[in-house]
């Protein structure tokens, strides 16, 4: 605040703090989240290879990490912590990866900046949805860390396993603090989604229509709204199972269900509904977690590619669709659960129902690829095999969605290739190409180009290595979540396909190091850029790079919609949203 | 469209105290209608029709509170747009539970009590039939 | 004008930007519309809980309110506090549009007032649950589904429990009794070590030291003590009305559940002792029926162990000694059977000439109860209404730092968001009232 003259070391450090740490600039906010989200990201990875080591060659000792980790156990990986490994591993690279770093990091930097607005609507509500994902980070750490064991419900928590102390005796309070760490992060995404879509709503630069909108922006936009009509019944669930873990309540716990010698606490309840309520969040939250990515890769093939994107309309349309479809689809995870048959018919015709509006995606990239002239930057590889694995992972999908072919795949490996091949090769992918896209805005500078290229070619080779594998393994049936899958004789025979699958896994978190050591030293070193060095039509690249406190040093007034490329009228070959048209009378005027 | 700077409200009052207490009269005579039915032993003997009742004097009373005391009487379309989605999604949410209910009170019957199993744990198991644990879970779960 | 349309924001030095606001109302507003659509679908992921479980619970078994001591009439009370509040809410949002601040701090005020009287008689509806055991608890609440053997061992370790904790009590003053009288007697012996001028000089000190020690343990044992006796009294009537309900309530159950062949006599016994410490209001009848039926077998039991003890008091001609033995057995058995059922007769006709359950009428005994699907009732009629609670608690809060504002026409937007939460908090107990209180 006092500005002018010289500050005291405190006054220093208090402004350092209210400028870096609790920030009430959304790009701040964008940037922590970004890099909490990598850091987690590399947990993540981590704790997938120590599944993989375990499936490659079980109960063998790890070298030097297993010494360290598994004193007792020489070494090994012990059942139940393999259990806890593989709820880690989807907790931590959903709930602290994917979600996060798509509506946090991107919604937060991007958002205000691709509307024309100065900031979020609400500043230091965006900030407390920052600060409210370190409680969850240090819960979920703390459940990890719990003695004997981490939580093992598997991140669906799926009771009677997750709801009674005694069901898991590895995960007493360990479950607990994972309960606790969820609705932390429902609460935190709550408070993000509700202000991301007033700022959307009621914040847009004049002449911003909603049909001028980028598609990220779109896909920031329906995701919102999905969190904000999905999580809340996640929290409820939650918080319901916490009561029954704490206080005895019985809502997920059937009658007299004896468990390690004794009857469970109380009784009368439905396993069933915690399904119902879980899925009817996170079905959802598959969107939530795919369809930024498909937001972001429209802007970037359009880019790119250097033509209109194909089918603007339609892929709002489709996107919209995607989401209302989303809310009625969840029970294609509940087939073998023993519901109701009559709603199993209903789900497999609801859920081949989203392949269509899916389908209206991929053939518009497709036809906006089709015919140009593309320029083979890093982000747009990253987009191009983002739509080649999403359709490779939309078509397993529908496999799953057919109720006689799921009875089958159900809980095999079948399943984990499809959502590996949404969420990795798909969201995971389409968020390196982002931050490659979007670097030069955030940070000023190029990341390196060749260093790019090569990261995006080991990952993009050694992913389909591992996840492709994984489609052979489930159609054999090859069970998730088993530490020793081999001790069924029927799949003995797997095990050196595993081994494969497993060094895929390894020199692709490997490959990573490309990506850390060009991110890193780029914020420092890369070549310094200006405002618009991909040469794009969206309102952030009039911004200065890193745009400043308020983001514009001029007030944006758009003139029409963002994907206005290849023009042969222009004498460069885009018209940035701010572009008057070339006749004096504006298309739209200003409000006022 | 009205003025869109402020409030809305500033230039004209649209509920007047007389309104409002109306309203309140209102609610309370519902709030007795509930009351009654749902001590009246002739309506609650088939309690679907209590049910029924009670529930629509629930949803006329929500009405009211919304049109009135939210004003949403007086507001622009807007209010469509903020309300309506939660409203049917919520409703659908409701919904879509119940076939399990159906399911599960069709497919209910006591004899899941007797297949459960007695704690072992007990100091005097000499009486009770200890049963395997697994088939009880099994059973508990699986109808 | 337009700037308003943003909230507060610091003046930085960056431009101010302009906007193109896609509803026609402020911010504020549009977020909090927003966040009561989180929170409808927050209240139906509970509301469908309740009603799954409510429809989905073994037919006719939810229990009424009766049976869980839930007062209609408070619940309607509630609901007449809540609207009431309402529309003090918003007439103090009209108040502070037409500027009338001081009104308006009066109708919040009492808004304030009436949220609390609301949480209070909560409060006062959950002492009452409290009070009669009904809630969830680790590792197993009070309540149990039906009168099992699992029941009927509950009710007899509790009341094995209440017994041996009184008998622990009177042993232990009696223990201190007894150490303080060998206490008295060693500090005799000592004094007069202490008072015999011949002593010497050492032992005098050690017996000092000594004696320094009793004197320190005998207060520690009389405030010990001081409470023991005070109890004493209660204890032994505590032990007066347990030690029969533990002989022959549960444990009578507990071998007829498991010697009896007569299906309705097992059954029937564990209904019976359900019923005497909690009477449900539907069991009425079924119970009375178990009882004659149980009175009908006693009796016939009775006539031949009568029968039985005169044919073995009968003087036998020739002497066995081995047979003589085995009738003495025989008799001695028979003997206790009959005192057992006079017992039981007795503890009966005790329990049964009672008004309300042993319970209600002895609130420290807290046996286990039967309340089919007692469970699920107390676990959602707590999620329901605490969550409700914590919304107007939230309320409460918002209230108190806003009622120190000057509730002024600038303020009035801010009265107006408040006030929308207000009433959703109230439309939700619109539909929890029928719900919880009236289904
Ligand atoms: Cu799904």
């Amino acid at each position: 605040m006092s500005g002018q003259g010289e500050m005291t070391v405190w006054e220093k450090s208090m402004s350092f703090v209210s400028t870096y740490v609790f920030s009430r600039d959304h790009k701040i906010i964008g940037l922590q989240f970004l890099f909490s989200t990598l850091l987690w990201f590399l947990v993540g990875g981590l704790l997938a290879l120590g599944i993989r080591w375990q499936l490659a060659w079980p109960w063998s000792n790890m070298p030097v990490i297993g010494p360290m980790l598994f004193s007792a156990e020489g070494g090994q990986i012990s059942p139940e912590f393999y259990t806890t490994l593989f709820t880690m591993h989807a907790t931590v690279m959903i709930f602290f990866v994917i979600i996060p770093i798509l509506a946090g990091a991107f919604g937060n930097y991007l958002i205000p900046l691709m509307i024309g607005a100065d900031d979020m609507a609400f500043p230091t509500l965006n900030m407390l949805s920052y600060w409210l994902m370190w409680p969850a980070f240090l819960l979920i750490g703390a459940s990890f860390f719990t003695a004997p064991y981490g939580a093992g419900g598997g991140w669906t928590s799926y009771p009677p396993l997750s709801a009674m102390v005694e069901a898991a005796p590895g995960s007493m309070s360990a479950q607990t603090l994972w309960l606790l760490g969820i609705t932390f992060v429902g609460f935190s995404s709550m408070m993000g989604s509700v202000n991301y879509m007033t700022t959307i709503i009621q914040m847009r630069a004049p002449g911003m229509t909603m049909f001028r909108l980028p598609m990220t922006i779109w896909g920031m936009f329906i995701t919102a709204i999905l969190q904000a009509f999905a999580l809340p019944v996640l929290t409820a669930a939650g918080v319901m199972q916490l009561t029954d873990r704490m206080f005895g309540t019985g809502f997920f716990i059937p009658e007299n269900l004896v468990v390690n010698n004794s009857v469970a606490a109380s009784g009368g309840g439905q396993p069933l509904l915690w399904q119902h309520l879980f899925w009817f969040y996170s079905h959802p939250a598959v969107y939530i977690m795919i369809l930024p990515a498909m937001g972001m890769v429209s802007d970037m093939i359009a880019c790119f590619a250097r033509k209109p994107l194909f089918g603007y309309k339609p892929m709002v349309y489709s996107i919209s669709g995607i989401a209302g479809l989303g809310f009625i689809v969840w029970g294609h995870h509940m087939f073998v659960s023993g519901m109701n048959p009559v709603l199993g018919m209903t789900f497999m015709v609801s859920t081949m129902m989203i392949a269509l509006p899916s389908a209206v995606k991929t053939f518009n990239w497709l036809g906006t690829i089709w015919g140009s002239q593309i320029r083979f930057t890093t982000p747009m590889l990253f987009s191009l095999s983002f739509v080649a694995m999403f359709i490779i992972g939309g078509l397993s999908g529908i496999f799953m969605a057919a109720t006689p072919v799921d009875i089958f795949i159900h809980d095999t490996y079948f399943i984990v290739a499809h959502f590996h091949y949404v969420l990795f090769a798909g969201t995971a992918m389409a968020v390196f190409g982002a931050i490659y896209f979007w670097f030069p805005k955030m940070f000023g500078r190029m990341m390196n180009e060749t260093l790019g290229k090569i990261h995006f070619f080991l990952t993009f080779i050694f992913l389909n290595g591992t996840f492709y594998t994984m489609h052979i393994l489930g159609a054999v049936g090859f069970p998730r979540r088993l530490a020793d899958p081999y001790d069924y004789p029927t799949f003995a025979h797997l095990q050196p396909l595993n081994e494969f699958m497993t060094v895929c896994a390894i020199l692709m978190v490997a490959s990573q190091v490309f990506f850390a050591f060009n991110f890193i030293y780029s914020i420092f070193f890369g070549p310094a850029v200006g405002r618009n060095p991909w040469r794009c039509n969206g309102l952030e690249w009039t911004a200065p790079s890193p745009p400043g406190h308020g983001n514009f040093d001029f007030q944006p007034i758009v003139y029409r919609g963002p994907y206005e490329y290849g023009s042969p009228e222009a004498d460069e070959d885009y018209y940035p949203q701010t572009e008057a048209p070339p006749k004096e009378a504006p298309v739209v005027a200003p409000a006022h | 469209m009205t003025d869109h700077h402020d409030s809305a409200h500033d230039e004209q009052s649209h509920g007047s105290t007389g309104k409002f207490l109306t309203v309140f009269v209102g609610l309370l005579f519902l709030t007795a209608i509930s009351f009654t039915v749902g001590n009246n032993e002739a309506i609650m003997s088939t309690p679907a029709i209590g049910w029924t009742i009670m529930m629509a004097v629930s949803c006329a009373k929500a009405m009211l509170v919304m049109l009135f005391f939210m004003h949403l009487k007086w507001e622009a379309n807007w209010k469509y747009v903020l309300t309506i989605p939660a409203s049917i999604m919520s409703i659908f949410l409701l919904l879509m539970l119940f076939p399990d209910i159906k399911n599960r009170t069709e497919n209910y019957s006591n004899t899941r009590w007797l297949h459960a199993a007695t704690p072992a744990t007990d100091a005097h198991g000499g009486h009770s039939p200890a049963a395997e644990p697994a088939a009880a879970q099994e059973d508990a779960t699986g109808h | 004008m337009s700037e308003h349309t943003h909230g507060s924001h610091d003046h930085h030095g960056h431009i101010e930007l302009e906007y193109q606001p896609g509803l026609p109302i402020n911010n504020g507003k549009v977020i909090l519309w927003l966040f009561l659509s989180t929170e409808i679908m927050f209240f139906a992921g509970l509301i469908g809980t309740f009603i799954v479980l409510r429809y989905g619970a073994p037919a006719g078994t939810w229990p009424t309110p009766h049976d869980v001591h839930l007062k209609e009439y408070l619940g309607a009370i509630n609901t007449f506090i809540l609207i009431c509040s309402s529309v003090s809410i918003v007439l103090a949002f009209e108040a502070a549009k037409a500027n009338k601040s001081s009104q308006a701090r009066w109708l919040m005020i009492v808004t304030f007032v009436l949220g609390c009287f609301f949480l209070g008689i909560k409060m006062y509806e959950y002492g009452q649950k409290f009070e009669h055991g009904i809630y969830p608890k680790k590792p197993h609440s009070m309540i149990y589904e039906k009168a099992d053997l699992n029941y009927a061992s509950a009710v007899r370790k509790r009341l094995a429990t209440i017994v041996n904790d009184i008998n622990a009590a009177d042993a232990q003053q009696a223990g201190l009794a007894q150490e303080k009288a060998t206490l008295a007697t060693e500090t005799e012996t000592l004094n007069g070590v202490v008072e015999n001028s011949s002593s010497d000089p050492q032992e005098v000190a050690d017996a000092k030291t000594r004696l320094r020690e009793i004197r320190q343990r005998v207060s520690e044992i009389e405030s010990e003590e001081s409470a023991l006796i005070a109890g004493a009294e209660e204890r032994a009537k505590h032990k007066e009305i347990a030690e029969p309900l533990l002989n022959h309530l549960a444990r009578w159950t507990e071998v007829a559940a498991a010697t009896q062949t007569d299906p309705n006599l097992r059954v029937g016994a564990i209904e019976i002792l359900a019923y005497q410490i909690y009477p449900l209001h539907r069991d009425h009848d079924q119970v009375h029926l178990f009882l004659e039926e149980e009175a009908a077998a006693r009796e016939a039991e009775k006539r031949e162990l009568t029968d039985l003890v005169e044919l073995l008091k009968t003087p036998v001609a020739e002497k066995d000694d081995v047979a003589e033995a085995q009738r003495a057995e025989q008799l001695a058995a028979a003997e206790a059977r009959l005192a057992q059922i006079a017992g039981r007769e007795q503890t009966l006709a005790a329990v049964n000439s009672l008004e309300h359950g042993l319970n209600d009428e002895h609130h420290w005994l807290m046996l286990p109860i039967k309340i089919p699907s007692g469970n699920m009732w107390a676990s959602t009629y707590f999620l329901l209404t605490g969550f409700h609670a914590i919304h107007v608690i939230v309320g409460l809060i918002v209230f108190a730092c806003i009622l120190p504002l000057k509730l002024d026409r600038s303020r009035a937007n801010m009265l107006e968001n408040t006030g929308l939460y207000w009433h959703f908090v109230d439309l939700v107990w619109i539909f929890l009232f029928p719900m919880l209180y009236l289904f």
